[in-house]
């Protein structure tokens, strides 16, 4: 998994690419710390470029959701598409976070 | 039928008392006519009843079957279990929802697992730090060795008035020695939480390692088992839907056959009108013969005449053919031709 982080005047846009498994935890504690500490209230996980994502993954978009939610950050996916959508579809993530 | 109509008949065909030859010949032929009739009505009579029988039993084997098709109707969405109800279609809905249990929970344990490593990472960075400050703390421990030994020198060349100042370091020198004691169980045992909590790392590293091998983390298998779950169940619904509709349609023209079949039953009554019909012929004919068999010279006034068409009018009970005979042979309607109020009347009222 990769990341990039865009930064606009209403929002910062975090751009996750490629697969989101187990063996990327210690990447994707970047993007935690991306999200805790943005400047801006709304932080969005921009998914257009995942390809893949399991279980261990989505437990990761949960736990950011949770440090979003307890910094005070409105947090969203967008872009979510093909297997992701089916696994978000599955676990039915899109109850607990805003899809867009 | 009547019985003694035809054996009256019998016996005026078989009679030679008429003298015209004309007369024996219509005599003849109007026996002949009665008996093909009361063999016809009787037959008629035979076969109609046997009809009635056969489309009776074909009513209500026909009703059985609609019956039949109602129980399947109501039974075929259903299978019983140790004597419960269980509705086919809510298999695949319950399958479902156990699907979306299990992934719930993984999910969960995902999610805590990731977060119990994160906290386990922060903690050995703690630790790491503290690691850092005994280092530190033991590096100015050294100094302060050293110091204390520079002073007990110090004061070993000041004799005497440096005995105090001995006093001093030789305590700094112990106390620097007990740092160091203490510096070294703090580092034992920040190993052994360090190795106990890398160890928890491992172990939930390759818990997830394993399961990926297996194919149970990465939700492949549960979006396909969930797809095929969807297909079952539409297909299901579908399949139950057109059954139904099937056996709703067949249950309906059954019951329709079974409503046409009873009309035809009630259709095939009418047999009696006709029977009633070709019973007033005969009797009329018979008339005709009894009166040709008294009058053998076949030369009767009008009066004779009107005898014998009152006592024709009289034996037919039946409206319909009384009135047509009326027409025929009064011209028109007579004080006779009014239908007597017999005992034929529940007959004429079929």
């Amino acid at each position: 998994m990769e990341y990039t982080i865009d930064k606009t005047a209403d929002a910062t846009v975090i751009e996750l690419n490629g697969v989101l498994t187990f063996d990327d935890h210690e990447r994707f504690k970047g993007v935690v710390e991306a999200i805790t500490g943005a400047e801006t209230d709304n932080v969005e996980l921009d998914l257009t470029g995942m390809k893949m994502i399991d279980s261990a993954g989505i437990g990761m978009l949960l736990l950011a959701n949770d440090r979003a939610d307890k910094s005070g950050k409105a947090f969203c996916l967008r872009g979510v598409n093909g297997h992701v959508a089916k696994v978000v579809e599955l676990s039915k993530v899109d109850q607990i976070i805003k899809v867009v | 039928m009547i019985p003694e109509m035809s054996q009256s008949i019998e016996g005026a065909a078989g009679s030679k008392g008429l003298r015209s030859p004309f007369a024996r010949l219509l005599l003849g032929t109007i026996d002949a006519a009665n008996r093909v009739l009361c063999e016809t009505a009787a037959d008629v009579e035979t076969q109609t009843e046997r009809l009635s029988a056969l489309f009776q039993s074909l009513t209500d084997n026909t009703d059985l079957q609609t019956g039949r098709l109602g129980e399947l109707v109501g039974q075929i969405a259903t299978v019983e279990h140790e004597g419960k109800q269980y509705d086919l279609v809510a298999f695949p809905k319950i399958l479902q929802q156990s699907l979306q249990e299990v992934t719930e929970r993984i999910l969960i344990l995902s999610k805590q697992g990731v977060s119990l490593i994160y906290s386990l990472d922060e903690i050995l960075d703690e630790i790491q730090e503290v690691n850092s400050c005994i280092g530190e703390i033991e590096a100015i421990n050294k100094q302060t060795r050293l110091l204390s030994l520079n002073a007990q020198i110090e004061a070993a060349r000041a004799g005497s008035a440096g005995a105090g100042f001995e006093i001093v370091s030789t305590e700094m020198h112990e106390l620097s020695r007990r740092i160091d004691s203490l510096s070294g169980r703090m580092r034992e045992s920040i190993s052994k939480v360090t190795a106990s909590i890398q160890e928890v790392i491992d172990s939930i590293r390759t818990e997830y390692q394993d399961l990926s091998e297996i194919g149970a983390m990465d939700l492949t298998s549960q979006i396909d088992a969930k797809e095929h779950l969807e297909i079952l169940l539409n297909a299901l619904i579908s399949r139950n839907e057109t059954i139904q509709g099937t056996l709703g349609d067949s249950q309906e023209i059954s019951q329709r056959i079974g409503d046409e079949i009873r009309e035809v039953v009630v259709a095939m009554q009418f047999q009696d009108r006709m029977r009633q019909r070709s019973d007033a012929i005969v009797a009329a004919f018979a008339e005709v013969s009894k009166f040709m068999m008294d009058h053998p010279d076949l030369v009767v006034d009008d009066e004779r005449c009107q005898d014998l068409t009152t006592a024709i009018l009289d034996t037919i009970s039946l409206s319909e053919v009384r009135q047509t005979f009326v027409q025929n042979l009064a011209g028109e309607e007579t004080e006779a031709s009014a239908p007597p109020p017999a005992s034929t009347s529940s007959i004429e009222l079929f």
